[in-house]
């Protein structure tokens, strides 16, 4: 039994002196950012986030990455964010009309969507005509990449015959890349993070269908969500996102 | 409003209470919340909309292709892992029980990885043009992979907690192993099947994560009720909270109707309470006649090497110390154990024989097996465990046979009570008649009536000395009691460490018994040596023992000395004058012996006799356990008897 006590009291006792020591740093400069962020910036933001800890000293940026209509979710019950980054205007609309997000909102990136296939493109798919005949999985209607698809296969005069309606770009990322589909469409930078698993088929319809992803200080007092939010605008972080495949602000 | 509890043993502790109410409100406040939060104006065209419409019927669809599946692979799964006894048994468990642990995308990784497009079983299916991935199918496998486990685990348990007697019996009354499964088995773990089949129910209408990672989304096809709420929620919660709601609802009413009602396989027994009075068919003559029973035969890996022959009409008595053997002996003649070597007839059949790899499986050899308790069938009535044998093994006239087996076992009064209605004797009664109505070769009597109490064993032993007087059948009956043995016997056979030590007449065996356990059963003192002259056993250690020679032999054979525990006296001291047998002797033990005290002691050669005493006697020798004294007996009262070779 000692020998059991005698780790088990140094754990507490080293517990304790972490605790105290915290306790008295955070009554210093360190301060936390909290960012809610689409999930589709999950990579580009925690780089971007680096840049910004370098710049202002102490601060500590912390993510929680996820759908952007969870994300409103969450802050409508009282989630504890400072920034929302949402990946369509239309949840970032909510999140102002339910007063969960009081600071000015601007525009900081778009997506397109396209066409991808397994790496080896087994049905040797070319177009998105040929796509629409084959084994296609893309977004439900009711989340935004699926309400995007749905405006780019009316601009191209096409009805889709998907075999699956996911919940989100990463599910038709999945069934892309494990092979159970023979084409997908999905976000270009998701195409991007994807790589060598995926085969990228250019579509020229997709260039009139652009998504944009809005950003904004949840309140808009609080100037360090409003350094953040400037921050993602200014010009280094933009090229982290042009890099990524994110497409420019502006229509 | 009942209590707690009726009885003071089963109380809850009182701070029991204050968990449990926490417990069910963890449970509680969250669904209330939501029920709250629903618009209720609004729910009916929420729910009738036609994707909630299409979403809760291909979920209803499935979910009960799954559990079927469910069955069908399950109950054998559950079988085998309750029942069947080899290496890796446990990691067979672990691997089936995985499902239970694995987040559901894992499994639906998983599922992926195997039949997929280009899975390590889909490609070959997809090759031979079946393709599971987008289909309802892949909603169903899915659905199985994760409540397959709750179906097993609910039914392995309850398959643990039944046993295996009510098996043994079915097989020996003459059902193959898969009536029995069917007829006795599946009926006997009826609620845990019952419940672990509704919760495979309900987990697979829950079915989430595998689903939308192994089989996508698509309405009709395969977007189930929680991928609708899931999808809803991106863009109408009220809609999404309508369709919890629902699933909550459909969850709660299978779960609450079927899983959570103890009354109910009561009530369903109840109801199958018999039917009008059986017709009058004379019950057709009996098909086998029977034999003589021939057995010998070892089975090396506990010992056994023993033989045996029983004539038609005839019972012995199987005698011996706990493990000497004698349930090994009633398995091999039954047929539930296998010999290494053996040959057992009865008549003119053969039902082993290692010589000729015949071994007859147990529920075609009609050697019935009675066992300690009655185990009557308690899903079925009186008249239902009778007809058990004669409907396993395909008879014609299953009604009459089962009524003229309860005629004469006397049990045909209670043939439409419920098995689970009678008394201790009654059960016995119908046990009776249920092997009768086997029309056996041979009995396996078991105990049969140490469960008893005083009052109704001697009637079942006249039933059974009356069954097998009126079948002929050879009996065999183990007991560890004498009134057995004499109200039923004609031979007593004694086993020690799987041989036969001793065999004879009851008369022979209790009255010049050779083995201590023999005397001890007939309640007399046995001393084995060697004949040093006439009327004088000479003992190891050189103690004398001398008596009145029964039969002649020469010197030097092996003897034994039998005298009664009331013949011997005790003494502090050596006796005066010359009786002939006086031994220095250890007290091992006193114990009460209904009126008198039974002192067990040992002689110099590590023999034990028993001496009856008077509780004055024992009080003014001062006699304690350890001590030490002096035995005596008559020359006159001691019978020695020379060993004749078995």
């Amino acid at each position: 039994m000692r020998q059991f006590m005698k780790p088990f009291a140094l754990t507490c006792g080293a517990l304790m002196v972490v605790a105290s020591l915290s306790a008295c740093n955070s009554e210093t400069e360190e301060q936390v950012l909290t960012v809610f962020a689409a999930a589709s910036l999950n990579e580009v933001f925690v780089d971007i986030a680096e840049d910004f800890e370098a710049e202002h000293k102490g601060v500590t940026v912390k993510f929680s990455f996820g759908g952007s209509s969870d994300l409103v979710s969450q802050m409508e019950s009282g989630a504890p964010a400072q920034v929302f980054a949402s990946a369509n205007e239309k949840q970032m609309e909510r999140a102002i009309e339910s007063e969960v997000v009081s600071g000015e909102d601007v525009l900081f990136a778009s997506n397109t969507l396209t066409l991808v296939t397994p790496a080896d493109n087994p049905a040797g798919i070319t177009s998105l005509a040929e796509a629409a005949e084959s084994s296609l999985v893309i977004c439900a209607p009711q989340v935004p990449c699926g309400a995007a698809t749905v405006k780019l296969a009316e601009s191209a005069g096409l009805e889709l015959k998907p075999v699956s309606e996911e919940n989100s770009v990463t599910d038709v990322l999945g069934k892309v890349t494990s092979g159970q589909a023979d084409a997908g469409l999905v976000y270009v930078t998701d195409a991007k993070r994807a790589g060598k698993d995926v085969s990228i088929v250019e579509i020229p319809e997709s260039d009139s269908i652009v998504n944009f992803y809005p950003i904004a200080a949840v309140d808009a007092s609080d100037k360090l969500a409003q350094d953040f939010v400037d921050f993602v605008l200014s010009t280094p972080s933009q090229d982290r996102l042009r890099d990524t495949g994110f497409g420019a602000p502006v229509e | 409003m009942r209590l707690l509890s009726d009885s003071p043993a089963g109380r809850v502790p009182g701070w029991a209470i204050f968990p449990a109410a926490l417990g069910a409100l963890l449970v509680l406040v969250p669904v209330v919340s939501m029920a709250a939060r629903v618009d209720w104006p609004g729910l009916p065209a929420l729910l009738t909309s036609e994707s909630s419409v299409t979403a809760l019927l291909l979920s209803l669809r499935t979910a009960l292709a799954s559990t079927v599946v469910c069955l069908i692979l399950g109950v054998p799964l559950a079988l085998v892992l309750a029942r069947a006894h080899f290496k890796g048994m446990r990691w067979l468990r672990a691997l089936v029980l995985l499902p239970l642990v694995l987040p559901p995308v894992v499994g639906g990784l998983a599922l992926l990885a195997a039949f997929g497009r280009v899975g390590l079983v889909g490609q070959y299916l997809e090759a031979a043009g079946i393709r599971i991935a987008f289909t309802t199918m892949a909603v169903v496998l899915a659905q199985v992979f994760v409540s397959l486990p709750f179906l097993v685990v609910g039914l392995e348990g309850a398959l643990r907690s039944v046993g295996t007697e009510y098996e043994k019996v079915s097989t020996t009354h003459g059902a193959s192993p898969t009536r029995t499964l069917l007829r006795v088995t599946l009926p006997l773990v009826a609620p845990g099947l019952l419940s672990g089949t509704v919760l495979a129910f309900a987990r697979a209408l829950g079915e989430f994560g595998a689903t939308l990672t192994f089989a996508g989304s698509l309405q009709g096809t395969t977007r189930t009720l929680p991928l609708e709420i899931y999808l809803q929620r991106e863009v109408d919660p009220d809609q999404a909270l309508a369709l919890s709601l629902l699933l909550i609802v459909v969850a709660l009413l299978v779960v609450g109707l079927v899983h959570n009602n103890p009354r109910s396989a009561d009530h369903r027994r109840r109801i199958s309470r018999r039917r009008a009075a059986p017709a009058t068919v004379p019950a057709p003559a009996p098909v086998v006649q029977p034999g003589t029973l021939t057995w010998r035969g070892t089975l090396q890996e506990r010992g056994h090497a023993t033989d045996l022959v029983v004539e038609p009409g005839q019972t012995v008595a199987i005698v011996g110390a706990n493990g000497a053997g004698k349930s090994t002996l009633m398995g091999l003649l039954s047929g539930l154990l296998l010999p290494d070597e053996g040959r057992l007839t009865i008549g003119d059949d053969v039902l082993t024989d290692t010589d000729t790899r015949t071994q007859v499986p147990p529920h075609k050899r009609r050697v019935v097996l009675l066992g300690q308790r009655p185990l009557l069938f308690p899903h079925l009535d009186v008249q239902g465990n009778a007809e058990f044998g004669p409907r396993a093994s395909g008879e014609d006239e299953p009604v009459a046979i089962a009524r003229r087996a309860l005629q004469s076992a006397g049990a045909l009064d209670w043939a439409g009570e419920p098995a689970t209605a009678l008394s201790g004797g009654q059960a016995s009664r119908v046990a009776l008649a249920r092997a009768l109505a086997c029309n056996p070769r041979a009995l396996l009597l078991d105990e049969p009536f140490a469960a008893l109490d005083v009052a109704s064993a001697p009637s079942a032993r006249a039933a059974v000395a009356a069954a097998v007087h009126a079948t002929q059948c050879p009996t065999v009956l183990v007991t560890h009691d004498l009134l057995d043995v004499l109200a039923l016997a004609d031979r007593v056979v004694v086993l020690e460490k799987g041989h036969i030590i001793e065999a004879g007449t009851v008369a022979e065996v209790l009255t010049t018994p050779r083995s201590a356990f023999a005397a001890e059963l007939a309640g007399v003192n046995v001393i084995h040596g060697v004949l040093e002259h006439e009327g004088t056993v000479v003992l190891d250690g050189g103690l004398l023992v001398t008596g009145r020679q029964k039969a002649a032999a020469p010197e030097g054979a092996t003897a034994f000395a039998v005298f009664s525990p009331s013949s011997v006296a005790v003494y502090l001291e050596p006796p005066h004058g010359s009786p002939r047998n006086a031994w220095p002797v250890g007290i091992e033990s006193l114990t009460d012996h209904g009126g008198s005290i039974r002192a067990r002691l040992i002689l110099g050669n590590g023999s034990r006799i028993g001496a009856d005493l008077t509780a004055a006697a024992v009080a003014d020798l001062g006699l304690r356990p350890d001590g030490a004294a002096w035995a005596v007996v008559k020359a006159q009262e001691v019978a020695v008897h020379p060993s004749t070779p078995l």
